[in-house]
């Protein structure tokens, strides 16, 4: 009979072990954590999206094969979502752009055509030297005994 | 722990996840407030060990948590806690089997009854529950757990036929046997003596 009551204390003191204090808060605060999985779930979310994007950013760039593909697929979506330009609108004068023909309407005075004047050049082209001689002609060119110089009249304009 | 699992969901009849509802959170608290003791004296039985034993409540409830849209459901709110902290100490149990068996004895001083012991007796005390709490841990595994869960005075023999699925008599038939069981390896390690 002993033996059955030290079985009884035994037992009677696994089976009311006092709990720890506090017990019950910290019970509570494990389940207010638990109730937030929120920053928990985004950043396994993030973690995962990660690697995911990691591993198909790493598999395009190794493989050639799936490279090219991506590039073109790149291209073509480029090229198809780039908005087609207006079409400009062509001003009433015509001139549409550098390149098109302008016809004017109206005669256009034309200026003669320039001949060297500067300093130390006569009407003939040929440099007057400081003696009042005119340069040497190169050999086998002919040029007139005297010069026939036109009076300085301005010239008449074009048509 | 995929057997409990299946166990819980099944007992549960859960598949779907149920937004968070302040009501069950009301719920959950008061049920905290109401059983976490009875919880942890179940699962100290098993463990004897305060901190796993506290574990094992808090994993209990976030169990709870997790398939609190049948809480209204449910009409023995006891006995479905015991079930879950049962499966989870023994689970815990099963998967820690390489620790040997020692009882610790600072520990059961620690929950000894305060009163006039001088701590040579506490000690002695201590050892004597621990040669017993050895001798419980060779009963067949049947006998064992329905013997432990008898120690928890909160749990009357219904709901531990309840807790572990069977009817009252074999509860009483169990206790019976291992009581005699253990009786009988006390003598026999006296007579050895």
């Amino acid at each position: 009979m002993k033996s059955e009551s030290q079985i009884d204390k035994t037992l009677h003191l696994v089976g009311n072990a006092p709990p720890p204090s506090g017990l019950d808060k910290r019970v509570d605060a494990r389940l207010r954590a638990a109730r937030r999985p929120s920053f928990r779930a985004i950043r396994s979310i993030s973690i995962v999206a990660a690697v995911a994007a990691s591993i198909a950013g790493a598999t395009i760039a190794l493989t050639p094969g799936l490279r090219e593909l991506a590039l073109q697929d790149l291209h073509l979506h480029r090229r198809a979502v780039t908005p087609a330009l207006p079409a400009l609108a062509r001003p009433a004068g015509g001139f549409g752009a550098a390149s098109a023909v302008h016809v004017p309407v109206t005669a256009v005075p034309v200026e003669p055509t320039p001949v060297t004047q500067g300093r130390g050049h006569s009407r003939s082209g040929r440099v007057l030297l400081p003696n009042g001689t005119r340069a040497p002609l190169p050999h086998g060119v002919a040029v007139p005994a005297r010069a026939h110089i036109p009076p300085s009249t301005p010239p008449a304009p074009q048509q | 722990m995929g057997t409990f699992e299946g166990q819980l969901v099944g007992w549960l009849d859960t598949d779907t996840v149920a937004p968070i509802e302040t009501d069950a959170h009301e719920a959950i608290t008061a049920l905290v407030r109401e059983y976490s003791t009875t919880l942890y004296r179940v699962a100290y039985s098993v463990t004897r060990n305060a901190g796993e034993a506290e574990d094992v409540v808090q994993e209990t409830f976030l169990r709870v948590l997790k398939h609190q849209h049948r809480l209204a459901e449910l009409r023995e709110p006891r006995v479905w806690l015991v079930r879950i902290a049962w499966n989870l100490v023994l689970d815990r149990k099963r998967r820690s089997k390489t620790r040997p068996e020692t009882q610790d004895i600072e520990e059961l001083v620690r929950i000894l009854p305060a009163g006039e012991m001088s701590a040579d007796n506490a000690l002695i005390e201590a050892q004597k529950h621990a040669r017993i709490l050895s001798l419980i841990d060779k009963l067949p595994a049947k006998e064992r757990e329905v013997l432990l869960l008898s120690a928890v005075e909160e749990l009357p023999t219904a709901q531990i036929a309840s807790v572990l699925k069977t009817t009252e008599s074999t509860i009483r038939s169990r206790i019976f046997r291992a009581r005699r069981a253990l009786a009988a390896m006390l003598e026999q390690e006296k007579g050895a003596r």
